[in-house]
């Protein structure tokens, strides 16, 4: 890249190009705006008086975006009734140039780009445009003011005063701008960037967060109207603070502090994160520095949360928010989500990730304290939609100027009491919150892969005990009964060997009974010891237009003892009944289905319960949704 | 394994079970006699069978 060098024509210092396709450049030295004609510099103004210095880029600045080290070289300054941004013009070393917008610490990188179709002459928020293949939206529509520029850009540009800028965004992060700063508007195409992402080199030293020590005072006032002493810790970024003591809000960027109004506050309350604090979340310093309450628009049972603002100089702005114990970390979006069906609930797509519509409510600022980058007031109300992903939430917020979207993550008090090094320990969670990760969650689909094994080790244990059991039939023997005889009905077997180690015995009874019934009254015993196992057995078969009963029945008996053993029988039936033949065998160890059923019920009861309490969390979440149970 | 408890818990039942099976547990249970004197063998009528006197209901038929 060849670097052109010339004079000052103005005060005759070396100006040297950083790029050679600058036309216009700013002199270090006397500040003079200057426009590159043929071969020569001509002034054309002087820089103006910038307001503070608050973004960490400045020229000079280095960094890599996908992979391609970039330099900042130039820089456009604007400001409009909420604030100010810079764009900075940026030159890749193959070449190329783009802008690096630095807007409140939120940061886009985007490149003049030729528009897909004619660009509309004026646009109105929510305006769609369906530019390859992406759905970008109008977010927002700004009237700024040019404020100033610096270093070397692409095109002329100093005379502006009032530019119209409107910027759209995707469900992807992508970004675009139409500049209405010409005659014929311009489109640029970019996308949201993370200020990590871009790994920039010779940043501003700015103090704050990762900067200076906590608690030190960034920027010390004292309240116009009562005289309490303030603190700005992000001078330069906010709008807005809010005096303690009489509850004043104040403009932040007048040196007077001018009063925008007067709050009432039933008593003062207390931030449970002492505004000043510093915690470490994402591996990045933040600062307390603002408090609000909202408080739901219920007539029945209005419900408030706290939401702290937490401020890093370089990162910007993150969230933190609280109810029943319950904390979220939230990072505004730049993006505008996907609406979509998800079953029959409303949803919303992020990402990739789908988000369940959970609530909608309408929130009303209800008391303020600390610093905040817009123009803060109690009784603003804001339309809430919470939709979920456990253990994130995607919110929406919506006033009749904007919609800004966030995205929170689920964090214990625990979790937030450690980042900010807060002593005692945190209030309990109370109840579901949201978006709330079960206890269980994901325990019971694992838990039953655990039981699928463990149910599969049963069964080829069972068929191994069928296989080897040593199954071995001890006795058999056919006897015959006539309850018409009179004689006696009881009878012993003879003896028989009952080897091995204990084991059950079965006695097993098959008779010739149609119709009928009988009744065996059984004792197994040991012929040396003189143990018995005494019990019964009922034979009774009925066929017909219908069948019950069977004529052959057993029992098992349990844990029996190696031995010489007999069966004593005694068989009963109606006196007038016919005679019946019946057979008696008798097997030991024989294999029991009866335990296996039972291992597999107390195999089953962890995964089944763990799977019930998961359950019941979700129906606990769902039933506090104003969408009522999931279906 | 993400749930070394549930394994333990269900290799022990298994345990159980293969040695209740082995020794012939059952889930049944019969009547346990002691001392049954040798002479059933010569006269089984004069043992009374805890199941004895059996009756059978059969009103309705």
């Amino acid at each position: 890249m060849s670097q052109p060098a010339a004079n000052c024509p103005n005060c005759g210092a070396a100006i040297q190009f950083r790029w050679s396709g600058a036309v216009q450049t700013t002199c270090e030295y006397c500040r003079a705006i200057l426009v590159r004609r043929d071969l020569n510099l001509e002034k054309v103004g002087l820089i103006g008086d910038l307001p503070r210095e608050v973004s960490p880029i400045q020229i000079g600045t280095e960094g890599v975006y996908r992979n391609k080290a970039f330099q900042v070289i130039g820089r456009i300054l604007y400001e409009y009734e909420d604030g100010g941004w810079n764009e900075w013009h940026i030159i890749f070393n193959d070449g190329t140039s783009g802008w690096l917008s630095d807007a409140q610490l939120e940061y886009t990188v985007s490149f003049l780009a030729k528009p897909p179709e004619v660009l509309p002459p004026d646009v109105a928020r929510a305006r769609q445009f369906l530019w390859g293949g992406a759905r970008y939206e109008v977010t927002s529509v700004t009237r700024a003011h040019y404020r100033g520029v610096a270093g070397e850009l692409p095109f002329e540009y100093w005379d502006k005063k009032v530019v119209l800028f409107a910027d759209l965004r995707t469900a992807d992060a992508r970004f675009g701008t139409i500049d209405y700063s010409d005659a014929a508007p311009l489109l640029f195409l970019g996308e949201a960037v993370e200020f990590d992402d871009l790994h920039l080199k010779n940043l501003r030293e700015l103090a704050g967060a990762g900067t200076t020590p906590a608690g030190a005072k960034v920027s010390s006032l004292s309240c116009p109207s009562c005289g309490a002493p303030l603190t700005l810790s992000a001078a330069g970024h906010s709008l807005s603070v809010v005096c303690p003591q009489c509850h004043s809000i104040l403009d932040a960027r007048d040196p007077n502090l001018q009063v925008l109004e007067t709050f009432e506050a039933k008593q003062n309350i207390k931030p449970i994160i002492p505004l000043g604090s510093r915690g470490k979340l994402e591996g990045a310093e933040f600062d307390a520095i603002g408090f609000q309450v909202r408080t739901t628009d219920s007539d029945d049972l209005p419900e408030s949360w706290d939401e702290y603002l937490l401020f890093n100089p370089y990162k910007g702005y993150r969230y933190l928010t609280v109810y029943n114990g319950h904390w979220n970390y939230v990072k505004t979006l730049p993006a505008v989500p996907d609406r979509i069906p998800i079953g029959k609930k409303q949803g919303a797509l992020f990402m990739g990730h789908k988000y369940v519509l959970y609530d909608t409510e309408l929130a009303t600022t209800t008391y303020v304290l600390g610093e905040f980058p817009w123009r803060v007031h109690v009784g603003e109300k804001n339309g809430i939609k919470d939709f979920i992903a456990v253990p994130k939430i995607l919110s929406s917020e919506s006033t009749e100027q904007e919609t800004v979207w966030s995205l929170g993550e689920y964090m214990t008090g625990a979790q937030v009491w450690q980042a900010f090094h807060l002593p005692g320990s945190p209030p309990p969670a109370r109840g579901i919150f949201a978006n709330q990760p079960a206890p269980h969650a994901g325990q019971a689909s694992s838990m039953w892969r655990v039981c699928l094994n463990l149910l599969s080790a049963m069964i080829l244990l069972t068929i191994l005990f069928y296989m080897f059991s040593g199954e071995e039939t001890v006795f058999q023997h056919a006897y015959s009964f006539s309850p018409q005889a009179g004689t006696e009905a009881s009878l012993v077997t003879d003896t028989f060997e009952v080897k091995g180690h204990p084991a059950n015995v079965e006695v097993s009874i098959r008779t010739d009974l149609r119709n009928n019934w009988a009744y065996f009254n059984l004792a197994l015993i040991n012929e040396a010891t003189g143990q018995g196992f005494d019990f019964g057995r009922e034979v009774s078969y009925y066929t017909g237009s219908e069948t019950e009963g069977s004529p052959n029945d057993s029992a098992i008996v349990p844990s029996v003892a190696p031995g010489r053993y007999y069966l004593r029988v005694e068989p009963e039936m109606a006196k007038n009944a016919q005679s019946m033949v019946y057979n008696l065998e008798i097997r030991r160890s024989v294999p029991s289905s009866g335990l296996f059923w039972l291992a597999a019920g107390l195999l089953l009861i962890p995964p089944i319960l763990t799977t019930w309490r998961a359950a019941s969390f979700e129906q606990g979440r769902w039933a506090q949704s104003n969408f009522g149970q999931r279906q | 394994m993400r749930h070394p408890l549930y394994a333990l818990y269900g290799a022990l039942v298994l345990v159980f079970v293969s040695f209740a099976q082995f020794q012939g547990w059952s889930l049944t249970r019969v009547n346990e006699v002691k001392n049954i004197p040798k002479t059933v063998r010569d006269n089984p009528g004069a043992y009374r069978s805890h199941y004895g006197g059996y009756y059978r209901y059969s009103g309705g038929k």
